[in-house]
């Protein structure tokens, strides 16, 4: 094969595509990003409000010890000389529980998250430390995660394809502890009652060491990814959608047809964006209707309302940490679709270009689970053109939010609102059509999409595919890859990186 | 719904759906061998029989287990069966 001559149109441009990209340009094929908005990477990128600027897509990460898997993947990427900020070791994140006024405080490192946890439930030691062996066991047996030798003799354990709902369940009753483990599920979106423990653990996992976060946030990796597409040659092509796939049986996917009638010849494509968007790319005839109706069918995970404020000085709770609130101690009734904006959970985090705005001025965000069922009657309507109703019951959502944040921590009563988000304005910021915010959900119940379609020459990355997050998204290109260029070969290169 | 509905409703969409011709339909008709379709075309499947009844099946072990279309016939009457116990 001569690998030059080839020809690859990656769809969507955000990190699974970029890392797509990278790799396959550094293969010797010729590559073009195909990316409906205006500029690469839109939700790292972030965006401004009166000088200020709120990072949307990355905010803190795990897994960037010295030898951590995300500090592997910034090699392969070659991000290796971004600078990173820490977050504090005893404490990167804290929760607050309203009904007993506590706060339990999360420090780096397994044997001081055991202390940590040991100490708030004394009566559960035994639980806490059999769950973190178990934990980190399903984290060290991925092959994506784990690039020693010991991953491959890790045995995948039934009990990690159970409901985390249902390990937790198992081994306490007491719900406040099984608050605190399931926290990060908010980090992707899936109840604990759905999430598998595996992913759970892929997750949580890469949060027991190397909580950091890049200095500048998304930007700053977006702006340094720019740099090495442009090096590898790295052809972009911003601001068009994709209208269609051009195939040709047997050969299968032969080009890549946009709305403004551009043709991007193609022999091979890789389709990045949401999975529920894929069918309305196929020509007709060219699967059978089944495989479109599961990939439309695919359902997302949770939604969220979204603060995006200004406050005079940065508030100690969320310097150097994030701050988790609860106002009910059971943080799994927040993802039932008839939970109440009160019910919270909330994730309050500082936006990472603090104090890049005015001088002392300090950003937050703050997330709340969501049910787009409460916006239907707007969804065919577009940010920027929605009528006064959805705008009346915006603001009226997002003020009993603030409050319900405020209740559970008066220091947000000087916050200042300058941007907030329902469900459809995350839809349109995210191009997912589900109004989920991290793709389409892990779930014990749902099959997600493979890298491997049913089109010849047409292969799916993203958080979908693998795992939201920057981990996720970088694994499911790198998986991509594998498929069109050989598994081995592929993680032998990520092996090697380090 | 009768049993001979469940059947034939099943039948029609999966037929459909998998662009299958209706003669080719019978419940000894082997999945992989007889229908063409492979592990892959049975997540697909799933989603088929859950839009069509309005049931969850989700990751069911027993779907491992499915070969035949009898199988997915039997599959569907004990799920009618359990819904119609649940309810009762």
């Amino acid at each position: 094969m001569k690998s030059a001559e080839k020809h690859f149109v990656v769809i969507g441009g955000g990190i699974s595509g970029i890392t797509t990209a990278l790799l396959l340009s550094r293969h010797g094929l010729r590559v073009t990003i195909a990316e409906k908005k205006r500029r690469l990477g839109s939700t790292l990128r972030g965006f401004s409000r009166q000088g200020i600027h709120f990072d949307t897509g990355f905010h803190y990460a795990g897994g960037l010890s010295p030898h951590g898997p995300l500090t592997r993947y910034f090699h392969l990427l070659r991000l290796e000389h971004l600078p990173l900020k820490d977050y504090n070791s005893d404490c990167f994140d804290r929760v607050r529980f309203l009904s007993s006024g506590t706060e339990i405080r999360l420090p780096v490192g397994r044997e001081a998250l055991e202390d940590a946890l040991c100490s708030a439930f004394p009566a559960d030691a035994a639980f806490i430390r059999r769950y973190l062996v178990s934990l980190q066991e399903s984290f060290s047996s991925s092959v994506f995660l784990n690039f020693s030798e010991y991953a491959r003799t890790l045995i995948k354990r039934k009990e990690h394809a159970l409901p985390l709902a249902s390990v937790l369940a198992q081994g306490t009753r007491n719900i406040k502890l099984r608050s605190v483990l399931a926290l990060h599920s908010l980090l992707y979106g899936v109840s604990p009652a759905e999430a598998p423990f595996s992913l759970h653990a892929r997750v949580d996992g890469s949060y027991l060491e190397g909580v950091k976060t890049v200095a500048g946030g998304g930007r700053a990796i977006i702006a340094a990814l720019e740099k090495r597409l442009d090096k590898a040659g790295v052809e972009t092509v911003c601001g068009a959608a994709v209208e269609k796939l051009r195939c040709s049986p047997p050969r299968g996917v032969t080009g890549v047809l946009l709305e403004d009638e551009r043709l991007l010849p193609a022999d091979g494509v890789v389709f990045t964006a949401h999975p529920a968007l894929l069918p309305s790319l196929f020509p007709e005839g060219s699967v059978k209707p089944a495989y479109s109706r599961r990939l439309a069918a695919l359902e997302d995970t949770v939604s969220a309302y979204t603060l995006f404020c200004k406050l005079p000085s940065p508030p100690a709770e969320i310097r150097g940490s994030n701050l988790f609130l609860c106002p009910t101690d059971d943080i799994q009734k927040g993802f039932l679709p008839d939970a109440k904006i009160e019910e919270g959970p909330f994730y309050v985090c500082a936006s990472q270009a603090d104090g890049e705005g005015a001088a002392g001025e300090s950003a937050l965000i703050a997330f709340a689970p969501a049910d787009p069922l409460s916006w239907t009657d707007w969804k065919n309507t577009k940010t920027g053109k929605r009528p006064a109703g959805y705008g009346r019951q915006k603001t009226e959502t997002l003020g009993r939010f603030r409050q319900a944040v405020t209740s559970c921590w008066p220091d947000n009563a000087r916050a200042e609102v300058l941007a907030g988000g329902t469900p459809l304005t995350l839809r349109d910021f995210l191009e997912a059509p589900g109004c989920g915010l991290y793709g389409t959900k892990h779930s014990v119940h749902q099959y997600n999409p493979l890298p491997v379609t049913r089109i010849p020459n047409l292969w799916l990355a993203g958080q979908s595919v693998v795992a939201p997050g920057i981990l996720g998204a970088v694994i499911s290109g790198v998986l991509a890859c594998g498929c069109i260029l050989g598994m081995e070969i592929v993680r032998g290169e990520v092996a090697r990186c380090m | 719904m009768t049993d001979a509905e469940v059947l034939e409703r099943a039948n029609a969409a999966l037929a459909k759906e998998f662009e299958l011709e209706g003669d080719r339909m019978r419940p000894e008709a082997d999945l992989r061998e007889d229908l063409d379709l492979d592990s892959l075309d049975t997540v697909d499947m799933v989603v088929v029989l859950e839009q069509e009844f309005g049931i969850k099946i989700g990751k069911d072990p027993a779907i491992a287990s499915i070969r035949t279309l009898g199988d997915i016939h039997i599959y569907l009457l004990q799920k009618k069966q359990e819904i119609e116990k649940n309810a009762g």
